[in-house]
């Protein structure tokens, strides 16, 4: 990686993808300033403070997107395991007392000095796509029989979620879940198995919100947050309260006065923060542009040159889109509250550079995929299998897409041939 | 179907490749189906995220402005009132009162050193009110603004400061009835304080304040405040000097005939502008709470009295103007007047025989009134009662102004004799503002003013300046010359004589009211003297009526108000500069 910045190749990659996250990464500066200055102002008497590590961990995103995008991403395959692994313990080690940095009533970061936390769960999401991805794409086939594919898919996965819940973060447990479980879907599960994984986690879902009260009031909250405005159904009410206040067009950038109440302002409530200074346009925006990640994510996973590359795609796109789906979801009072960050829009060092990661390995595999197999399979398909107009016309309106495209496929080939 | 089922499991591989589609088709449909329920689940958020931003929009705004804007009344200051000189009669004052939290005192030996000489209080004292078990505990009495200052500037931890407003009243009992007081909520209470309380409360304002759900107030910009509306100031009609010579010369009098109190109003009989208004008891506003309820009341509109003699004023004019006497008319005085089975007596038990018009006033006599009285018949005297408003009040700006009482012909408690005691101020009861707003209409060349006693109201930077308002023309100008004339004569050498001031024509009439023992008769020895004057006799510059009540060394209104008069005219002719007239009647 001995290339100056002007060499990085950006050919190929999916316009879409990186352009929706660049709003998202810009917007999220902009509101995480708005929304931690009176944080900052009150705490280190400096409006700019975290803004100011928001900009630098922004910075670091940026670069290590940069060299993301430049790396192949069949090199990960060979890493995934001992990545998985490095990560696996972390994430046990996190929740050893004096090891593990305990915050608002949970064990779930490293502190490295600083003020520099590293939240191992954050990487596990990334480590676990990854593995997954290599060890069903190493499969094959036999991802739909039972001793080989749903069992040890359901001890990878049962693993995941334990260490994750413990320490408490139910929130992520749920976006890990769901995203190794459409990963496992996609990768061609068993239907039965798939049931019955849902089925399964779902009764231990619901006995882990009945076995702790912390999460029990939370559901409960959810249900009625008005009951209890000032005690459980607080940061709910709170959160409605600001996408209310927005209205249609918001309060204008900084008026929000949610944020001087709402919990999380900058990190996890961010949405809410949005939501009333730019009211349901900047939420739907939003939306809006976590729905092209999402489309564009997952055509690149259809026409991924392999089946490891389709499994990470997927896993990828899976993980931002459902994270974003759940932290949407929580602020608008759709599910029982849980704390996840909104993706590249939330403040928060470590979780961002692992999404901005993530995003790079996407956007590597966008590089080397045939763009054409999915736009004429699927134009052959029609619309049954839930292709939209907007993708047929987005395909006319970017030929240069196309253009770009056997370039890729012969580098891709050449790298096949080295393999 | 045993059969089948045992066959089953052996036809159960050839089927499986079957169900499993084609390894490129589930990884293009499935991909489409996790994004369809993406979208699916954005749909729903979109969803939600308009019922949440816009169906909900109204409510949700509202019950957050609701939970954020804290309110705080800004209170505005009251009016204050000025005299006519612009001298403070009341204003606002803003005090201080310092309490102590001693659970957030950290340094109990230090704050009461510092807080100890700040206060005026012995420091062992403050350090043991602030070491007691006590949430909050008040240091001392109501500190001023400066003070208040010294103890913000120390800024001690547990000493909180909490401003208070206070009416304050810098001349003392200077007018004490006329103005009333503001209590401790500045609630207008009596006097003007009372009769304008909304307009000097003013409008309280609303600073809408950004809170916290902590109570924190939240820097950031306010939420559409309401400036407080200060109260509208006063401008009196009062003189202030009028008022210290009104004041001094009622005490000296009420002190020296060992009166009970006594009332003295003046007026500028031209416009009804009150330039002084007195009364005894007073008490002092600013210490409210240390007096009888009866000293709060302002005699002068309040309180009624049957007016006696001085009401013969008003019964000669009611002759005059209906040219049923002239001045010169005269009557045989026998000293007794009887109607039915009532006989009326002069005030000496005696008889002036032939006497004039003029003389009946001299004399002050009952009998001549009566004659006057007879003439002038039930119809033609209660018409002028009417005009002169007698038993009606003068919408004066105080409040609870009372009416007085004047039974009609055809009212239960009327009879023919009223006619007659009604002539010379029996059975008729008023206040002494009514009185000297109805003769004041005879100084006033037959045109009756109504009383005022704010001359501007400043509200806001505007002024609003009240002009003299006409009650009524009461009897003609030719009647009015007339009877002053008379009154100027009548009062040389005659009862009103010791109200008289050298070099001055001085109309005065002077009276003594009996006092009803509330059993159909009068109290013995008991009586309400009193006596009204206006000077110079035609041209007037002021009227005054003085009511002295129950003096103890006389029951005479001539001994006891007239020199009241006197003293204060003298005073008077040199305040307003009146030269002395080298043709007047009392060289």
């Amino acid at each position: 990686m001995r290339r100056n910045i002007r060499s990085i190749k950006l050919r190929g990659i999916d316009p879409w993808i990186a352009l929706a996250f660049i709003a998202l990464l810009c917007i999220g500066v902009v509101m995480v300033y708005s929304a931690s200055a009176v944080y900052g102002y009150d705490y280190y008497g400096n409006p700019y403070y975290i803004a100011q590590r928001e900009i630098i961990w922004a910075g670091l995103a940026a670069v290590a997107l940069a060299v993301v995008i430049q790396i192949d991403y069949h090199r990960l395959q060979r890493l995934a395991l001992p990545f998985f692994l490095i990560a696996m313990a972390m994430l046990a080690i996190v929740l050893v007392p004096h090891l593990g940095h305990a915050s608002h009533g949970a064990r779930r970061w490293f502190s490295l000095g600083a003020g520099i936390t590293i939240e191992p769960s954050e990487v596990v999401k990334l480590a676990a796509i990854i593995y997954l991805a290599a060890w069903l794409a190493g499969k094959g086939e036999r991802v739909r029989d039972f001793q080989a594919g749903f069992v040890p898919f359901s001890l990878i996965v049962g693993m995941i979620a334990v260490l994750i819940v413990k320490q408490p973060d139910l929130g992520t447990t749920i976006v890990v879940t769901a995203t190794l479980f459409s990963m496992f879907f996609m990768a061609g599960a068993n239907g039965r198995h798939l049931a019955a994984l849902l089925f399964g986690s779902s009764v231990v879902g619901w006995t882990l919100a009945h076995s702790s009260s912390y999460r029990f009031n939370r559901l409960t909250a959810f249900m009625n947050p008005w009951k209890d405005p000032t005690g459980v159904g607080y940061h709910t009410v709170q959160a409605l309260l600001a996408l209310g206040s927005g209205g249609l067009m918001g309060v204008g950038l900084g008026n929000s006065i949610e944020k001087h109440v709402l919990p999380a302002p900058y990190t996890d409530s961010i949405l809410a923060v949005i939501g009333e200074e730019w009211g349901l346009m900047g939420t739907a925006v939003i939306l809006l542009l976590f729905m092209v990640i999402a489309y564009r994510g997952m055509r690149v996973a259809v026409t991924a040159p392999d089946m490891f590359g389709r499994l990470l795609a997927a896993g990828v796109t899976s993980w931002i889109t459902f994270q974003a789906v759940l932290n949407f979801a929580v602020i608008t009072s759709s599910v029982p509250f849980t704390g996840v960050p909104l993706p590249f829009i939330s403040y928060g060092g470590s979780s961002l550079v692992i999404t901005v990661v993530a995003l790079g390995v996407l956007l590597n595999i966008s590089r080397q995929t045939n763009g054409e197999g999915f736009a004429r399979r699927s134009t052959h398909n029609g619309r049954g299998d839930g292709r939209s107009r907007l993708s047929r016309a987005l395909d006319h309106a970017l030929p240069s897409l196309h253009a770009e495209r056997p370039a890729i496929r012969v580098a891709r080939a050449g790298r096949e041939r080295t393999r | 179907m045993l059969n089948t089922r045992a066959a089953a499991p052996s036809r159960a591989r050839p089927v499986a490749p079957r169900r499993t589609r084609p390894a490129a088709a589930t990884a293009t449909t499935r991909p489409f189906i996790v994004l369809a329920l993406m979208l699916a689940c954005a749909a729903g958020l979109a969803a939600r995220l308009v019922f949440w931003q816009v169906l909900q929009h109204p409510h949700l705004s509202a019950l957050a402005a609701a939970q954020h804007a804290d309110l705080t009344v800004q209170a505005p200051m009251r009016g204050q009132i000025f005299d006519a000189q612009g001298n403070l009669l009341a204003t606002d004052v803003t005090e201080y009162l310092v309490y102590a939290a001693p659970w957030q005192v950290k340094d109990a030996y230090r704050t009461a050193s510092l807080m100890a000489p700040v206060l005026h209080e012995d420091q062992r004292q403050v350090y043991q009110l602030l070491t007691q078990n006590d949430s909050i505990t008040l240091l001392a009495p109501p500190l001023n603004a400066q003070s208040g200052q010294q103890v913000r500037n120390l800024a001690l931890p547990g000493i909180i400061l909490e401003p208070v407003i206070r009416r304050d009243y810098p001349e003392g009992s200077t007018a004490a009835q006329l103005l009333g007081y503001a209590d401790i909520h500045l609630h207008g209470q009596y006097g003007l304080e009372a009769s304008y309380d909304r307009l000097l409360s003013g409008t309280a304002g609303l600073r809408s304040v950004l809170k916290d759900t902590a109570g924190n107030t939240i820097h950031v910009g306010s939420l559409g405040d309401t400036p407080a509306q200060n109260g509208a100031d006063l401008h009196l009609t009062l003189d202030g000097t009028v008022q210290g010579l009104v004041e001094d010369e009622l005490h000296k009098a009420v002190l020296q005939h060992h009166a009970d109190g006594g009332t003295i109003i003046v007026m500028d009989p031209r416009t009804g502008s009150v330039l002084g208004m007195a009364s005894e008891p007073a008490f002092n506003p600013n210490r409210y709470w240390k007096y009888p309820y009866g000293n709060l009341v302002n005699p002068a509109t309040q309180w009624i009295y049957e007016p006696g003699s001085t009401m013969k004023v008003l019964t000669m004019a009611a002759g005059l103007d209906s040219h049923v006497i002239t001045p010169q008319s005269a009557l045989d005085d026998t000293g007794a007047f009887r109607i039915a089975d009532v006989t009326i007596r002069n005030w000496c038990l005696c008889a002036f025989g032939m006497e004039t018009m003029t003389q009946v006033l001299q004399h002050s006599a009952n009998v001549g009134a009566s004659w006057v009285a007879q003439r002038l018949g039930v119809q033609r005297f209660y018409h002028y009662m009417r005009l002169f408003h007698v038993g009606q009040p003068t919408g004066i700006d105080l409040p609870n102004e009372s009416p007085g009482l004047l039974p009609l012909p055809g009212d239960k408690s009327w009879s023919i004799v009223n006619l007659y005691t009604n002539s010379f101020g029996q059975g008729v009861a008023i206040t002494p503002m009514r009185l000297i707003t109805s003769i004041g209409a005879i100084a006033n060349h037959g045109v009756m003013m109504k009383p005022q006693i704010v001359h501007q109201i400043v509200y806001g930077g505007r002024i609003i300046t009240r002009r003299p308002v006409i009650a009524g023309r009461v009897v003609s100008a030719a009647t009015a010359h007339t009877l002053t004339n008379m009154l100027v004569h009548s009062a040389v050498d005659g009862e009103a004589q010791m109200a008289l001031v050298p070099g001055y024509n001085i109309a005065a009439k002077t009276g003594t009211s009996n006092v009803p023992d509330g059993h159909g008769g009068y109290l013995k020895n008991v009586t309400i003297g009193s006596t009204v004057a206006y000077a110079p006799a035609f041209h007037p510059r002021f009227i005054a009526l003085v009511i002295i009540n129950h003096p103890r060394d006389t029951i005479w209104g001539s001994m006891s108000a007239a020199p009241v008069i006197h003293n204060l005219f003298q005073e008077l002719f040199m305040y307003y500069h009146i030269a002395p007239n080298p043709s007047a009647l009392h060289p």
